[in-house]
């Protein structure tokens, strides 16, 4: 256990609860899969924090949360988001392909002064030539990431030493040039392949669908996709976002009651959860 | 070992996969919430994904995931010190029923125990007990986690186990039944004997 030696180690009654402890604070599966497809949709969502609230928070003061913050704001303007966003004003967030791919057709024109991208850059063999095997999503998702900053190109290393810089380089200017062709929009859309594959991508999908709808004022086609979306995925990794988008709809369409007791049911099947403010003042 | 280790995370993908579960356990140790542990390690991440390129593999993938993580638990707490939410011992919820209740009891005492410990210490000393005495990492990575000398580590983490065993014995003194009622049998005695894992 203890792997030094020092002149004050651990005693025995120490080591044996820390041991015994052993277990108590890991992850369970579902916490890893529930935070994992989070992940893969904060990224394919270019967002740089967990939550809109989060990131509220975080531009209200402290270090890196700011600048991942004003990403974060981007995205969510242009309602690229899945979970993220809440359908409160119009936009082109055209359903079908997976929210990810119509990310770059939103959202990097908010272009706001962030830092020099932490490199949104992700995978680095991925953007230009093998369309990544090994990870698919984040790969490409990098790619549309990379975007919302139009800076990119500029603060990139002079003499790139290593392969890896190499390829930050080549990552960042296709990110660069990406930004600039992107107000002819589709272009990404329509050329990339789904973002994140399988049943997430499926799930992230319908959802952004449902959010078109209720942005379309579609309230009740809302709910039956809704519908779908549960007959469809018995283990959804989206649950907290469905449940969230489903107070929004049901007060849509002015069910108001239905509405609040699915926002009371919300607040105590998902405690902590960052939509939860959203979800309890949807429907006043 | 440190190479296998990074050898085995080619991507992002894969160094959630293999490293997903220490992300959150040492979060939690490290006093952030439980109700905000999935945005915390989701920010983990997030933060390891936009800085893949930057990772130079001079120091070991952990070591360098440990350095975000400390940033984001000292981000979290700060955010949740602003809002007054003080961070209480909340007994860990255990899913794994293949345990026998005894173990279970004694697991959740234990866990119990060392948060109340942790939870006394101050964040420097618990940054490097938690690194060195729950996730065994060595001295000299925690040291580059944490960026800073090999002394000052030393020094550092000979304080945090004193002051974590003396908040051990006291912690011993809090009735566990304030906190749970244990399954059936009576309490089962602390420590002592010794199961070996």
């Amino acid at each position: 256990m203890v792997n030094e030696r020092l002149d004050t180690e651990l005693s025995a009654t120490a080591r044996q609860i820390i041991a015994d402890a052993r277990g108590a604070d890991d992850p369970t599966a579902e916490d890893e899969a529930r935070v994992k497809a989070r992940w893969l949709a904060g990224i394919a969502a270019g967002a740089g924090v967990s939550s809109l609230t989060e990131a509220v928070r975080a531009a209200a003061g402290s270090g890196w949360g700011l600048k991942v913050a004003a990403m974060v704001a981007a995205a969510t303007a242009a309602s690229v988001g899945v979970y993220l966003g809440w359908p409160e004003s119009k936009h082109d967030a055209r359903p079908p392909a997976a929210a990810a791919v119509q990310a770059p057709a939103t959202a990097p024109v908010v272009a706001l002064p962030v830092e020099p991208p932490v490199a949104a850059v992700a995978e680095p063999a991925a953007p230009v030539a093998a369309p990544a095997t090994e990870l698919p999503g984040t790969a490409e998702v990098a790619e549309n990431v990379a975007v919302p900053e139009p800076a990119a190109a500029a603060p990139v290393a002079d003499t790139p030493a290593t392969a890896a810089e190499a390829r930050a380089v080549r990552a960042r200017a296709v990110a660069a040039e990406r930004t600039r062709a992107l107000p002819a929009s589709e272009e990404p859309a329509a050329a990339a392949p789904p973002v994140i594959g399988g049943q997430l991508g499926e799930e992230i999908a319908l959802l952004s669908n449902i959010r078109a709808a209720l942005q379309d004022g579609a309230a009740s086609r809302a709910l039956e996709q809704l519908g779908e979306y549960r007959r469809r995925f018995d283990r959804p990794s989206l649950a907290m976002e469905a449940d969230a988008l489903q107070v929004d709809a049901l007060c849509r369409a002015g069910q108001r009651e239905a509405a609040q007791a699915a926002a009371t049911a919300f607040v105590s099947n998902w405690p902590g959860s960052p939509l939860q403010q959203r979800v309890s003042s949807a429907c006043p | 070992m440190v190479d296998a280790d990074d050898e085995a995370c080619a991507t992002p993908e894969q160094a959630f996969e293999r490293h997903f579960a220490m992300v959150w356990r040492s979060l939690r140790r490290l006093g952030v919430s439980a109700s905000a542990l999935d945005d915390a390690s989701q920010d983990v991440f997030l933060v390891l994904h936009r800085r893949w390129l930057d990772f130079e593999h001079q120091s070991s993938l952990k070591t360098w995931i440990y350095g975000i993580l400390l940033r984001v638990a000292s981000d979290h707490k700060r955010r949740a010190r602003r809002e007054r939410e003080r961070w209480s011992p909340e007994v860990a919820e255990l899913e794994s029923t293949s345990d026998s209740p005894d173990r279970i009891y004694q697991q959740r005492e234990a866990s119990r125990l060392l948060h109340i410990a942790l939870g006394q210490l101050d964040d420097k000393e618990r940054q490097i007990l938690v690194m060195v005495d729950l996730e065994e990492t060595s001295v000299v990575d925690a040291a580059e986690a944490l960026g800073i000398n090999l002394n000052t580590a030393y020094s550092r983490l000979r304080r945090g186990r004193q002051s974590f065993e003396k908040a051990l014995r006291s912690a011993s003194l809090v009735k566990s039944e304030e906190f749970m009622t244990p399954p059936g049998s009576g309490p089962t005695p602390l420590t002592t004997e010794t199961n070996g894992e």
